[in-house]
């Protein structure tokens, strides 16, 4: 636009105002280019790409999770993966919701339900009784004890569970073992890979503490896929069926915070995702197109998530290795990490993430 | 020597013949000597003689002193103390009698005399509970002979921690070789309190676990079998059979 008085520029207010929206414009186009440069140097929210990055998942499916109502009991919700359209799909006063995972058709969600009276905790909460209903919550169908840390098959009509005498395979319908296979040490946390070849899971045995393990169920092979030297917990499995995200712990009595970690299911290509100087990162899961990261950050250490100060956010994968602070130790151990962005989705713990529409 | 217990009386000089002591001209008193001067101390009602015997400094003015003793009175058959043991026993008092040395001694060799007799006759007296003779499977007396690393605390997660034992007598069913490892769950926890709804019945009177404690353990196996959670090996270099520790009990060697 142009204008075509004869006043000085200095007199005209139409070039006065084209001049500072120029001046405006400028100044936003340099932010802008300057934080996509150089995400490392970026201090505090970095609100422009936290809104691209939530635009991009806004509408990729459900997360589902559990959160501390006002009651002070654990339900479970449901969100869009930007954090919007935010509901409740449990109201159960005297008890707790926890741990739960869709199928994988997206369909029926699973999950335990504990006494009120119980914690709810990282290392405990699927030796309760065992859950199924829809994806929206409704109709659910109590199916109780004996179904430990339950997880659905590739079909969805079958659930492998943890008992003392081994890893039982139980057909839905019938609610009958129809296989079982030795455990081999594993304790808790089990997920059946989407190709369904492998278990993974918490385990003992292969150091003095507790690991991540994977199973092949053909041989009944167990290999180690986190370090053994500290603890290791809450493991899932990349869409691919050949990666694993886990929680890399800490050695007892040493300094330091969980951090979010993939490796290869034979162990090898170990890699840091997410760490926090000031946080524990636990419960990851990954996007069902594998391009994101969720996972939770908590103030304490877990175990039990009461007073854990515990939170959700989500990265893009592609974006890691990430630090999601300032902190010099960690950026002297991973110099190539990234800086962000983050989106933060609110209070909440175990979340689990499907690509598939409700459907009640 | 007092005939009704651990009582101190001052005995006047001179009605047995043996002088009176240093420290205890107080009592030496002859018939038409007045009051004691100790009347006044014992009126206050007070503690009114030092801890090491009975040498009362002034007795005129009812000052009261700390000590052991208690002046009940003085008439003319001397001055009645009561010794006060320091843990609220007060016992009879005893005229005439000034013991206050060998009362003291004979009380504490007594008590230490009653200690060694009790603590023999508890190796003699032990018997193994019904729950040690009794549960899981395999029964020992072992002595805990190494434990590696501290056990963490339980405020953020139960665990099994595994310790080594070496085997000094086989009660019932078998063991591997002379050193076994036992898993016990929340180590931290006295074993009376340490059950709960993950760990099942387990229990016993262990207080706390250190290295040469001799242990009776009523024992199951493997461990993976009756517990599914954490569990803490530092010897998970060493083959062998991990054992559950269902019962633990302190044992006599």
């Amino acid at each position: 636009m142009r204008c075509h008085c004869l006043m000085p520029t200095a007199q005209c207010p139409n070039r006065l105002i084209l001049r500072g929206i120029s001046l405006l414009l400028i100044c936003f186009s340099g932010l802008v280019i300057g934080t996509a440069a150089d995400g490392a140097k970026a201090v505090g929210p970095d609100v422009v790409a936290q809104s691209v990055l939530a635009r991009e998942v806004a509408k990729a499916g459900w997360i589902v999770f559990s959160a501390k109502t006002e009651r002070g009991d654990w339900d479970l919700f449901l969100m869009r993966p930007d954090g919007s359209e935010r509901r409740k799909i449990t109201d159960t006063a005297s008890f707790n919701e926890a741990g739960a995972r869709f199928s994988p058709d997206g369909k029926r969600l699973l999950y335990y339900r504990l006494p009120k009276s119980e914690a709810v905790d990282n290392n405990t909460y699927g030796k309760f009784d065992l859950v199924i209903a829809n994806a929206t919550g409704e109709n659910p169908v109590f199916y109780g004890n004996g179904f430990a840390w339950a997880s659905w098959s590739p079909d969805a009509t079958q659930l492998a569970c943890l008992a003392p005498q081994g890893i039982q395979i139980i057909e839905l319908a019938s609610r009958k073992v129809i296989k079982q296979l030795p455990r081999q040490g594993l304790v808790q946390q089990l997920i059946w890979s989407p190709d369904g070849q492998w278990f993974v899971g918490t385990a003992n045995g292969l150091g003095p503490y507790w690991n991540i393990a994977r199973l092949n169920l053909a041989r009944g092979e167990l290999n180690a896929v986190s370090e053994v030297d500290r603890y290791n917990c809450t493991p899932d499995w990349a869409p691919d069926s050949r990666r694993i995200v886990y929680a890399r712990g800490i050695i007892p009595q040493s300094p330091g915070r969980a951090e979010l970690w993939v490796a290869g299911g034979d162990g090898q290509e170990k890699q840091m995702m997410y760490a926090e100087a000031e946080r524990h990162i636990y419960g990851a899961c990954v996007s069902p197109d594998g391009q994101y990261l969720l996972f939770t950050r908590s103030v304490e250490d877990l175990g039990r998530v009461d007073n854990s100060q515990t939170t959700m956010s989500l990265i893009r994968w592609k974006d890691a290795p990430m630090v999601g602070d300032d902190s010099a130790p960690l950026r002297q151990r991973f110099p190539a990490a990234r800086r962000g962005p983050r989106l933060d989705l609110g209070g909440g713990w175990e979340p689990h993430w499907t690509q598939h529409a409700l459907v009640k | 020597m007092c005939k009704q217990g651990m009582s101190i009386c001052a005995r006047p000089a001179g009605r047995s013949g043996d002088g009176s002591s240093p420290g205890l001209s107080q009592f030496n008193r002859q018939a038409g000597d007045g009051p004691s001067p100790l009347r006044n101390m014992g009126r206050s009602r007070g503690w009114a003689a030092p801890l090491l015997g009975p040498t009362l400094t002034s007795g005129g003015d009812g000052e009261r002193q700390p000590s052991r003793f208690q002046i009940l009175g003085d008439d003319e058959q001397g001055v009645r103390l009561r010794l006060r043991l320091g843990f609220g026993i007060r016992y009879p008092r005893i005229r005439r009698r000034v013991v206050y040395p060998t009362i003291l001694l004979k009380y504490w060799v007594g008590t230490s005399l009653a200690v060694l007799v009790l603590g023999s006759c508890s190796k003699v007296s032990y018997q193994p509970s019904p729950e040690v003779t009794s549960l899981g499977k395999i029964e020992v007396t072992a002595r805990l002979s190494q434990i590696i690393g501290e056990f963490p605390p339980n405020n953020l997660y139960d665990y099994v921690y595994v310790m080594k034992y070496q085997v000094l007598k086989v009660h019932r069913g078998q063991v591997e070789g002379q050193e076994i490892y036992v898993g016990h769950y929340n180590p931290l926890k006295p074993r009376a309190q340490a059950a709960d709804k993950f760990s099942g019945k387990i229990g016993g009177n262990v207080y706390r676990f250190q290295a040469g404690d001799v242990h009776r353990l009523a024992l199951d196996k493997p461990l993976d079998l009756f517990y599914m959670g954490g569990i803490i090996d530092k010897f998970f270099k060493e083959p062998g059979t991990r054992y559950w520790a269902i019962w633990t009990e302190r044992s006599p060697e």
